[in-house]
């Protein structure tokens, strides 16, 4: 389940980190250090996604993004930057980034944001209106949750956290992801209010002598899945 | 509102200088024309006096009746006043059956009203007398109708004063609108581009007047600011790469350590929080000087700040409910402000997490946020130990704990970003007494809605 992905990135260190993690996860990792080389890699749109610094000597990362949408590559793009702030963030999501994570990032977050951008639906068109996992339900359109043939109390702001969860069932989701995708805040508070949120959820949807749905993955974040972690 | 004032200040002065103008121009006018008017009775009068003292220098007073009566006959047109007496004041000659006791001799001219007997009013007339030896003389001549003339002269001009004091009145709101009007567009263009437009200037009207002139100055005011913007700008973001950097490499140094080293893993961990720490502090440094140098207005939106503070609440209430701090929110509907979303959630978020950090235990928090005229105020208030009144001005600054012991918690900026947030929203943060305990309050202009 190996997938190609494409690293730009300037600084040596960085570039060996990523290379490493990704190398082990089971990924094929291809490496470019200019943006230059990084656009003329890409070209051919034979990845499965481009992990893009965004600065870098000569072309910079989001003219490597700018050049590529204009040549109607749709290769999934996670922006890495050192240019934290939200407005930067915008910037780099409008010139057509997928995703955007600032530096410095543990690895845990930027392999669990691939994952989701690796997974990522491909077609838009029919949208999906139900989503399940296990005995989970979701009705989209109804907005109704049940689990078997438990009808789950969810308030409209557990319910976007479930239904973000299920978008991305078995997979991991870091709180940042969560703060991002559930409430589009990009700071990261100092207190844990998405492991209360979590937890809060996790009372609702797993009670006891039910299997275990919502998973915390140590050091990453949490993980919605029917297989037993 | 201040300029409405400004314009009745202004058309009032004017209002004053028209009338204390137009007033000066009126008496002068009636002064001259009176004085002018009665000169040739006034003359004539001299006259006939002289002719009078003439006559009873060489006859006596038989001779000085001959001329008094000569004189009343010849007088036609104005009715004449005569009267000559002797030493007894008796009656010599004349037309006046007594001496008016207001009448002093000699005297040379004097206006005034006089009943005559079988008139039914009181007439004007102007009088002069003389001493002739031991007796007094008085002529006069009835100056009614001369002055019935004058009147209407006087009401002419009444008149053109009230024009006069008119026209002041309405060239001065005229002018004032004109003045205040350009000055009001002026001040309109300047708001825009400092809350949405930064590359925005003042129009030009190509006139070279002084309201060009005072664009001119505030563009290049504006250039100014827009220069020092991208500066900081650089120099932030050029901060920003060259510092995490080096810190983002020793991270990852860590992290392929705690795979490798498992037994070094408590001394990567300890390394590994204090780097986050110090990561956390350059963020918070770096959001702070962007905030305060005026960085992020440019892309700001007209927002609706009940939704940023009814989803901040949302966010926070368990974690709140958790640490036994429940919030209670009351917040207004409609509430709009123009400006950035993150960094307004940000500086809120940074309010309520200094109070669950400071004011732990210590009962609920209560949100409010209202809309006072023009004005959206938020304010959080908590029953923790609140903050002296020396010390308010002076948590706002960067690097301020109030407590040296405290080094772990906090990095000394939250309420630096939170005060320098406001500021970019051309707010301010206040810091109050709840009794016990503090209030944190936001100010910001609301911003102006068109629905459509």
């Amino acid at each position: 389940m190996g997938a190609r992905l494409l690293v730009v990135e300037d600084d040596q260190s960085t570039l060996d980190y990523i290379r490493k993690g990704l190398t082990e996860a089971g990924h094929v990792v291809d490496i470019a250090a200019t943006g230059q080389d990084g656009l003329f890699m890409a070209s051919d749109g034979k990845y499965d996604a481009i992990i893009l610094d965004r600065m870098l000597p000569g072309l910079n990362g989001l003219g490597v993004l700018a050049a590529l949408r204009a040549s109607d590559i749709e290769t999934p793009v996670l922006i890495l930057s050192a240019l934290a702030e939200a407005e930067e963030r915008v910037k780099g999501l409008k010139a057509g980034g997928d995703d955007y994570l600032a530096k410095p990032f543990s690895f845990a977050e930027l392999e669990a944001r691939i994952e989701a951008l690796l997974r990522r639906p491909k077609a838009i068109g029919a949208a999906e209106t139900k989503l399940a996992c296990g005995d989970l339900q979701v009705d989209l359109l109804s907005r109704r949750a049940s689990r078997g043939s438990r009808a789950l109390e969810l308030q409209p702001r557990e319910f976007q956290l479930l239904e973000f969860l299920l978008r991305h069932r078995d997979q991991v989701v870091t709180r940042t992801m969560l703060l991002e995708g559930v409430w589009d805040y990009h700071f990261d508070p100092q207190t844990n209010v998405v492991d209360v949120h979590i937890s809060r959820l996790r009372q609702k949807v797993d009670q006891m002598g039910e299997a275990v749905l919502i998973h915390t993955v140590r050091g990453a974040g949490y993980m919605l899945s029917s297989r037993s972690a | 509102m201040t300029h409405r004032s400004a314009t009745l200040r202004f058309v009032l002065f004017q209002l004053l200088l028209t009338t204390v103008a137009a007033l000066l121009v009126f008496s002068f006018l009636a002064w001259r024309t009176e004085r002018l008017a009665d000169s040739d009775v006034r003359g004539q009068i001299a006259e006939e006096l002289a002719l009078v003292k003439e006559r009873f220098d060489a006859g006596g007073f038989a001779a000085a009746k001959t001329a008094v009566a000569e004189i009343e006959a010849a007088s036609r047109g104005d009715r004449a006043l005569t009267r000559l007496e002797d030493e007894n004041n008796r009656q010599v000659a004349g037309n006046l059956a007594a001496w008016p006791p207001v009448i002093r001799a000699p005297s040379m001219w004097q206006r005034l009203p006089l009943y005559i007997a079988g008139a039914s009013r009181e007439r004007l007339f102007g009088v002069s007398t003389l001493l002739l030896g031991k007796g007094r003389l008085l002529i006069g001549r009835e100056l009614s109708e001369r002055q019935a003339v004058l009147d209407t002269l006087y009401e002419s001009l009444a008149l053109g004063l009230i024009l006069m004091v008119a026209a002041g009145i309405v060239g001065g709101l005229i002018h004032a609108r004109y003045t205040l009007g350009q000055l009001d567009s002026i001040a309109d263009s300047a708001r825009a581009i400092m809350s949405s437009d930064p590359g925005g200037r003042i129009a030009n009207s190509g006139r070279q007047d002084e309201f060009d002139r005072l664009g001119a100055i505030l563009n290049e005011l504006l250039d100014q600011q827009e220069r020092q913007r991208h500066e900081g700008e650089l120099i932030a973001t050029s901060l920003a790469h060259d510092i995490r950097t080096p810190l983002a490499r020793i991270r990852q140094v860590i992290d392929i350590g705690r795979h490798d080293q498992p037994t070094a893993l408590p001394i990567l961990n300890a390394v590994d929080e204090e780097i986050v720490r110090l990561l956390r502090l350059i963020k918070a440094l770096l959001e702070t000087a962007r905030a305060r140098a005026g960085i992020g207005s440019e892309s700001f939106e007209t927002l609706d700040f009940t939704d940023i503070v009814a989803e901040i609440v949302d966010l926070y209430a368990p974690v709140a409910a958790d640490a036994h701090m429940p919030i209670v929110a009351d917040i207004g509907p409609r509430l709009y402000v123009r400006g950035s979303r993150q960094l307004l959630s940000q500086a809120i978020v940074n309010l309520i997490e200094n109070a669950l950090r400071h004011a732990s235990g210590s009962g609920g928090l209560v949100i409010k946020a209202q809309q006072h005229g023009e004005t959206i105020s938020f304010s959080l208030a908590d029953h923790g130990p609140g903050i002296p009144e020396s010390d308010r001005e002076r948590v706002q600054k960067a690097f301020v704990r109030l407590d040296p012991s405290r080094s772990g918690e906090g990095s000394g900026l939250g309420l630096a970003f939170v005060a320098g947030v406001t500021s970019l929203h051309h707010g301010h943060l206040t810091l109050d007494d709840n009794f016990p305990g503090l209030v944190a309050r936001l100010m910001f202009p609301a911003a102006i809605i068109y629905f459509t």
